[in-house]
């Protein structure tokens, strides 16, 4: 059986496996109960949209499986992919605070679990639970903060450092460890990296090249391995 | 059941007084407010421009206030059908939260909203 395609989808907030990740994570018993009772959990197929750039904003999304890329179309058209939301991680919470449209897409990268939950009864748990507040606080601070660090990148680094900064950050959050080195659990097209790093999908296949003929990385297809990960954190000089 | 039923039309009445508890948004993109087999988070009425309905090969165009997803929504049943705004529409976005309380002051929407029959 398909795991992936097959995945139950969790019909209490206690038995989701990202749970101990999410900014929900302190509610317990009663208050856990009746988050459970408020939210709505679906199945995306890969390429269903979640919510699209510039519609209302009803709720937030929690992500119980799956990874969601969150993009924006430029002036010209183009895909731009801002990040890869993965298990854990909430979508749509910006814009409920904000009473603005969403500024971005978020689009099912993979059959992903995804759970809705209105945007007034967020705003009720929050007044009630300030663990809560504290937890969405924090997180708006990290976004942020990862934000600034992504636009002095863009204007100070070489695309191969962008690269292999990418590189490290998807391992991070989606890797896995094989015996010949780290391999990126993400099945990202030259041209959805090359739009999370700024830079034409041409040159992250040449630099892609480079940097496998200097033994830092091996792939096949879009299977990214990274093999040399000291050397490629020297290059990266991350801030993180 | 066709997919004529799954619209719940509305008088325009009520629908004025539906805009004092419920949020109305103009949607500029095309934008698929269910899927097919997904549980809709809330259930929308039309107010203006168009909303499409689609059930494998059979779709149609929901006429103006027209209330779809409210029966799925509120049995948390999975929709037979996916439904699509189309850019131009005005549409009432109807949440469950609220939803709750509006009833239990507003009982007579219950059959406004054909919820008895479920």
């Amino acid at each position: 059986m398909d795991t992936k395609t097959k995945m139950p989808l969790p019909d209490h907030c206690k038995d989701c496996g990202s749970r101990s990740k999410g900014i929900f994570c302190a509610l317990e018993g009663s208050d856990l109960d009746e988050l459970s009772k408020y939210k709505i959990t679906n199945k995306y197929k890969k390429g269903q949209t979640l919510f699209d750039e510039g519609t209302p904003p009803y709720g937030l999304y929690c992500i119980s499986e799956g990874n969601i890329k969150v993009h924006k179309s430029s002036t010209d058209g183009k895909d731009i992919i801002i990040r890869i939301a993965t298990h854990g991680d909430v979508l749509g919470h910006r814009s409920i605070f904000s009473e603005s449209n969403y500024q971005a897409s978020a689009t099912a990268l993979e059959d992903s679990s995804i759970c809705f939950i209105d945007k007034k009864y967020i705003t009720k748990l929050i007044k009630e639970k300030p663990s809560i507040a504290t937890n969405l606080i924090e997180k708006l601070s990290k976004d942020l903060g990862a934000s600034e660090v992504k636009l002095a990148n863009m204007s100070q680094k070489s695309v191969k450092e962008r690269l292999a900064e990418l590189l490290l950050l998807l391992k991070e959050s989606h890797g896995s460890r094989l015996d010949s080195g780290s391999l990126i659990d993400l099945r990202l097209t030259r041209e959805e990296l090359a739009s999370m790093i700024g830079t034409a999908t041409e040159t992250v296949i040449r630099t892609l090249s480079e940097m496998k003929d200097e033994n830092l990385i091996s792939y096949e297809g879009r299977k990214i391995i990274i093999t040399d990960e000291n050397s490629l954190l020297d290059i990266a000089n991350p801030a993180f | 059941m066709s997919l004529q039923k799954v619209l719940v039309p509305i008088r325009k009445h009520d629908v004025e007084f539906l805009k004092l508890f419920f949020k109305e948004h103009f949607y500029r993109v095309e934008t698929v407010l269910f899927y097919k087999d997904h549980v809709p988070g809330l259930a929308y009425l039309l107010t203006e421009g168009s909303l499409v309905i689609k059930r494998n090969r059979n779709i149609i165009e929901a006429p103006q206030l027209s209330l779809i997803g409210i029966r799925e929504a509120f049995s948390k049943t999975p929709a037979s059908y996916q439904a699509t705004a189309t850019p131009g529409a005005k549409i009432l976005g109807i949440n469950l939260y609220t939803l709750g309380q509006f009833l239990s002051q507003n009982p007579q929407f219950y059959d406004v909203f054909q919820l008895e029959t479920l």
